[in-house]
């Protein structure tokens, strides 16, 4: 397990959303992942996704159900709101104590701006797009069970992946507009190491919601759509 | 706004690796999938909507895959990969890459197939970096909230140029949303707040 942080250490917030925490010794992915209860091949299907932008989920691999996916994205969307991003607030704030200005305060305003849509974008997904998905798993169990067509759920009968995925809208532009205007068009702000502080939070928040996404891509949606195929091929 | 989105569909790592590197030179702002196989290339598609294809026949196996495996909307945006020098007697592609061309040179046949497609010049060269008086003007009506459409009727513009200048300050200034452009038009004395909160 050590093996892996130490050749990625941005996964260090992925195993913090597992429940894993520091002080594993020498034990291997499989020994941590059992005694926290983790379930191997879904830690390394997210790991290895998190990690390499281009790898591609093996099918074999994929027992893991919808429910654990959902689970660690709701985790991650609560570090994002809960902890992220306020300790960016926070360091903004901190910036215009030390230097007032107007134009400081367009860059808190903008960000303010940004948090709102992330917030909405993750409500959204929350309380409709998991829910959505679950409820495909949980009726497309129900009919390989029993084989037999039954009531079909109107939230199954209303949406799809596709239209969820048609409305996935940009919600890394402003973060992307932000870091622009710090970099370019901010006057100087004395106190570097904390404007750099800033910069690197945000480029790592924009890195690990990029990552995110791909997650949501790559993992959960061609699980969902599967499900969705073979729901409308019985029903 | 100004993103432009690619799958590839071949089933050589390396191939795919090298093509993707070549296609990173196109800026930014591109969008870039890359599956190995028929059965990654039909799940893409049914969430994945690119505007352009660039795809191996041979993955395909069979003769008339550009009709049945590639959706009408995109036959006209994708690209054949072909791994021999000698093109297919019957080109049903618009435009073909081969193994040995060189860099540059597909590069070329991209930006023209982009160029062909979307309508509009598309090179990310031979523009100056600074906005022009004109896009500075463009901006300001952003920042004061108008639409395309009413900057286009304020300048006696059609929308379509609107767009293409929109393009080209994201482009340079490295901001896309209409937020963004609104802080930098204050920052930069183009607005002042008093006129936006108008």
């Amino acid at each position: 397990m050590a093996d892996l942080i130490h050749a990625n250490y941005l996964l260090l917030s992925v195993i913090n959303r597992f429940g894993i925490k520091l002080g594993f010794g020498e034990k291997s992915v499989r020994q941590v992942c059992d005694e926290e209860g983790v379930d191997t091949g879904f830690f390394l299907e997210i790991a290895n996704a998190f990690h390499d932008k281009d790898y591609f989920p093996q099918k074999q691999l994929q027992t893991y159900s919808v429910k654990q996916i959902v689970d660690y994205l709701k985790t991650t969307h609560n570090y994002y709101l809960n902890e992220k991003v306020p300790e960016i607030e926070e360091l903004i704030d901190k910036m215009i104590l030390k230097q007032e200005g107007r134009s400081l305060d367009l860059v808190r305003d903008f960000f303010g701006q940004y948090r709102h849509e992330l917030a909405a974008h993750i409500r959204h997904e929350d309380e409709l797009v998991f829910p959505y998905a679950l409820e495909v798993e949980a009726f497309y169990k129900r009919l390989r069970e029993r084989g037999e067509v039954l009531e079909v759920p109107s939230i199954v009968k209303k949406f799809s992946m596709k239209k969820f995925s048609k409305e996935h809208e940009n919600i890394e532009d402003k973060l992307y507009d932000l870091k622009n205007i710090l970099i370019k068009y901010t006057p100087p702000v004395d106190d570097h190491a904390l404007v750099n502080h800033i910069l690197f939070d945000l480029f790592s928040l924009e890195k690990d919601l990029n990552d995110h996404s791909r997650i949501e891509d790559k993992i959960m949606v061609p699980k969902v759509v599967e499900m969705e195929k073979a729901i409308a091929s019985v029903i | 706004m100004s993103g432009i989105s690619f799958l590839i569909c071949e089933n050589s790592y390396i191939i795919r690796k090298g093509l993707l590197r070549v296609l990173e030179e196109l800026g930014e702002n591109v969008e870039i999938k890359e599956v190995d196989g028929i059965e990654g290339f039909r799940r893409h598609l049914d969430y994945f909507e690119p505007d352009f294809l660039i795809v191996n026949p041979q993955v395909f196996g069979t003769e008339n895959f550009f009709y049945t495996d590639i959706p009408a909307r995109l036959r006209k945006c994708a690209i054949g990969l072909y791994s021999c020098p000698d093109l297919p007697e019957n080109p049903v592609f618009p435009e073909f890459i081969a193994l040995n061309d060189t860099k540059s040179n597909i590069l070329e046949k991209i930006k023209s197939l982009i160029t062909r497609c979307k309508g509009e010049n598309y090179s990310n060269t031979g523009s100056s970096p600074e906005i022009t008086g004109r896009e500075k003007l463009i901006v300001k009506y952003v920042a004061l909230g108008l639409t395309n459409k009413e900057i286009a009727d304020k300048l006696f513009i059609s929308s379509h140029t609107v767009v293409t200048h929109r393009r080209n300050i994201t482009r340079k200034l490295g901001i896309k949303t209409v937020s963004g452009l609104t802080v930098y038009a204050i920052l930069n004395n183009i607005v002042n707040i008093e006129e936006i909160n108008r």
